[in-house]
């Protein structure tokens, strides 16, 4: 019974962090297949991250314009139309000179486009410029700039590498309004969690059902999405308002550089949120179908979310490869939303199953046959006699980071009662009977 | 009911020795047993296998990190079974005698050979602990373990598996032999259909009910809300001791025990009832 239910779950897993993999690994690929070790293969074709891409490409974007340094901007609540994102974008081109004006706008819509992007489908773009209505964003960004070049395949200069990178994001009462533009017809509009999950499972076929019991929720209805078809070119004004919003991410490095010729880099991450986002969508009338208003919120209760991730160039006998692995996944989120008057809630949580897969970790390395690496290698300039533990920040950036520490970390007890209650009724059922025996019986 | 002093009939039926009637003479037979040959062999054989086991899982990580490659399976899912089995094993060798019925008899006989059983099973595993724990700190050089919410739940296992076994004991000649099938294998399954097979229970939910063996309950993953018996993991984390899920899993387990010891009594009495009326 046990081994059965590992090899399922390092089966999903595998499937999982093949599709993350995918689009970082297979940039100058030619494999239709990704080799998993032991001749386990899949189809990468099979399944759509259109989802998660667009989130990620913004991510990592945002990343590189806030790296190394602490970014603080503080919203009048009441100014006039423009005056936020203008101050959003100055501080923006005081961080980063050199980046262009196109760019640094583009990056300022974010803020309006994530959330309709994560609460209710990812084919939403910016039409137009962000209206900041008040709230503040406090980041401290120490990304790890191997991993980030590795990541953006950007191999011409050489990397720095550190033990310890750790940020910290905070958002406060933070509102914006922003006029958005459908850029597919969209079927259902849900978290962007679950879509991605779904996206994922449907590409895995059968094992889609194990997957699935990873995953509680106590309305599966929505937590696929729920139908809205709207149709391409539709435009909404999607306000949304951002609460208390807690993200804390770590880097921690594990190597050999400079014990081996063919060093591997481990990244140990862990990302922990906690917050609110809410999201209210109204049709501008006559640009399209679909409903009127989409009204969501997404209240992370708790993400803690640890994995690993490794690159190396001697991660399997044949070539290079990449190492995932999953160190522990917890989620407690409350999903509600609204089309047109009719309100569906949901909570997702991570269920037990998933402690049984705490731990695994896989080895993926992408065979193209010729020798041709897909793993970009970037090089490295540090001394490998002497790596620091960490970029070196300001107390500023440290108090961020704390304090994003601190709000993202949810201790949640475990409510033992029922055990209690069972445990008790089957100790008096016990006891009568044994009292039935003893007494009336006089056994 | 029956006397053991009874000579007419030597032997309660053809499986079953002579009964025995008693508290303390009960509990004396059961502790007996621990001194047994046989169990020495198998306190022995857990604590090689042990060692091995925790080498073998060392050098395996450590060799392959050297290559660069990095499968790693954490200690605790191939011990997963191991603390138990051996529990339940050491359990069944002080309950029962080989290939024979139970031979306690009354509400206090049958008592004592419970007692004198969980003390007995409770002695072994004591041995067993002390072994992880000076080959852990042999391997690892540190002392980060969780012994006392291991040890809550090992001892509340042992409980349950002595309970079962008596249990099965009073029905059937291999009494231990179905104690396993039934921790190991029915429960399970039981757990599965009830949960993510049919839907009815989440996984969680319906090993707050049975006591699930082979599930992981760790402290410190804390992906886990049900009760569980299963020692190793809690052991292998650092977490702050008696933790609620610890004794959520302690009260379960005991309550199944209290109620499989309830079914021994009466089991017990019906099969001497029939004889009797014989």
């Amino acid at each position: 019974m046990t081994s059965t239910k590992l090899l399922a779950g390092i089966l999903v897993f595998v499937m999982l962090s093949a599709a993350a993999i995918v689009p970082f690994a297979s940039e100058s690929s030619d494999a239709d297949e990704m080799e998993i070790i032991e001749g386990v293969s899949i189809n990468p074709e099979g399944i759509n991250l259109a989802a998660f891409i667009p989130i990620l490409d913004n991510f990592m974007q945002v990343m590189q314009v806030l790296q190394g340094g602490t970014f603080e901007v503080q919203f009048d609540q009441g100014a006039p139309a423009g005056q936020n994102s203008a101050l959003l974008k100055q501080k923006l081109k005081d961080m980063n000179p050199s980046m262009s004006d196109a760019t640094i706008d583009q990056i300022t819509n974010y803020i309006g486009l994530m959330p309709a992007m994560m609460l209710s489908s990812p084919y939403f773009a910016a039409a137009g410029d962000v209206e900041i209505n008040g709230g503040s964003i406090r980041t401290a960004v120490d990304f790890p700039e191997y991993l980030l070049k590795t990541l953006m395949g950007d191999t011409d200069d050489p990397a720095e590498i550190y033990r310890n990178s750790k940020s910290g994001f905070l958002m406060d009462d933070l509102e914006t309004e922003l006029l958005v533009v459908a850029t597919e017809d969209i079927k259902s509009s849900g978290m962007f969690i679950t879509s991605m999950i779904s996206d994922i499972s449907d590409g895995l076929g059968p094992i889609s059902s194990i997957f699935r019991n990873i995953v509680v929720t106590n309305n599966a209805d929505v937590v696929g999405g729920v139908e809205v078809n709207i149709s391409k070119d539709t435009q909404y004004i999607a306000r949304s308002s951002v609460d208390d919003l807690a993200v804390y991410l770590s880097f921690k490095l594990e190597t050999n550089y400079g014990d081996s010729d063919s060093p591997y880099f481990n990244y140990v991450i862990s990302l922990q949120t906690v917050g609110s986002i809410e999201l209210e969508l109204t049709k501008v009338p006559g640009t399209g179908e679909g409903p009127d208003t989409i009204e969501a919120e997404l209240d992370f209760n708790n993400l803690d979310f640890g994995l690993q991730l490794g690159f190396s160039d001697t991660a399997s006998p044949s070539g290079p490869g990449i190492m995932f692995g999953i160190d522990r996944l917890k989620f407690d989120l409350d999903y509600s939303v609204e089309v047109d008057g009719h309100e569906e809630k949901a909570n997702v949580q991570n269920s037990s199953t998933m402690a049984m897969v705490n731990g695994f970790s896989i080895d993926l390395k992408n065979d193209t046959g010729e020798g041709e690496t897909a793993i970009t290698a970037v090089p490295v300039a540090t001394d490998p006699d002497s790596i620091p533990d960490s970029i070196g920040t300001s107390t500023e950036f440290g108090d961020i980071v704390k304090t994003a520490n601190a709000r993202s970390t949810v201790n949640k007890d475990f409510d033992p009662s029922l055990q209690y209650t069972i445990g008790a009724i089957l100790a008096v059922l016990g006891a009568i009977i044994v009292a039935s025996v003893l007494v009336v019986k006089k056994y | 009911m029956t006397d053991g002093s009874d000579y007419e009939y030597p032997m309660f039926d053809d499986c079953t020795d002579a009964l025995e009637v008693g508290f303390i003479d009960n509990m004396v037979i059961s502790l007996k047993r621990m001194v047994s040959l046989h169990v020495l062999f198998g306190i022995i054989g857990a604590i090689i296998s042990l060692v091995l086991l925790v080498y073998l899982v060392d050098y395996l990580n450590e060799s392959l990190t050297d290559v660069g490659t990095s499968i790693s399976l954490p200690l605790m899912a191939l011990l997963m079974l191991s603390i138990p089995a051996w529990t339940l094993s050491f359990a069944n060798g002080v309950s029962v005698q080989k290939r024979r019925k139970l031979n306690a008899s009354g509400t206090a006989g049958i008592l004592g050979r419970y007692v004198g059983a969980v003390i007995a099973a409770v002695a072994i595993m004591t041995f067993i602990y002390f072994a992880v724990f000076v080959t852990w700190y042999t391997i690892k050089g540190d002392t980060d373990l969780n012994l006392t919410n291991s040890y809550l739940i090992m001892v509340s296992f042992v409980a349950l598996a002595s309970a079962m076994t008596l249990f099965f004991n009073t029905i059937y000649r291999r009494g231990s032999t179905v104690a396993y099938l039934v921790l190991f294998l029915l429960i399970p399954i039981l757990a599965f259909i009830l949960g993510p097979l049919s839907g009815l229970l989440t996984l969680d939910q319906a090993s707050t009910i049975l006591p699930l063996v082979d599930s992981i309950s760790s402290v410190a993953a804390d992906g886990f809300g049900g009760g569980t018996v299963l020692t190793l993991t809690i052991l292998l984390k650092s977490s702050p001791p008696l933790s609620p899920d610890v004794m959520g899993t302690v009260a379960l387990t005991l309550g199944w025990a209290v109620l499989f010891l309830a079914l021994t009594i009466v089991s017990q009495y019906s099969r001497e009832a029939e004889h009797d009326k014989h």
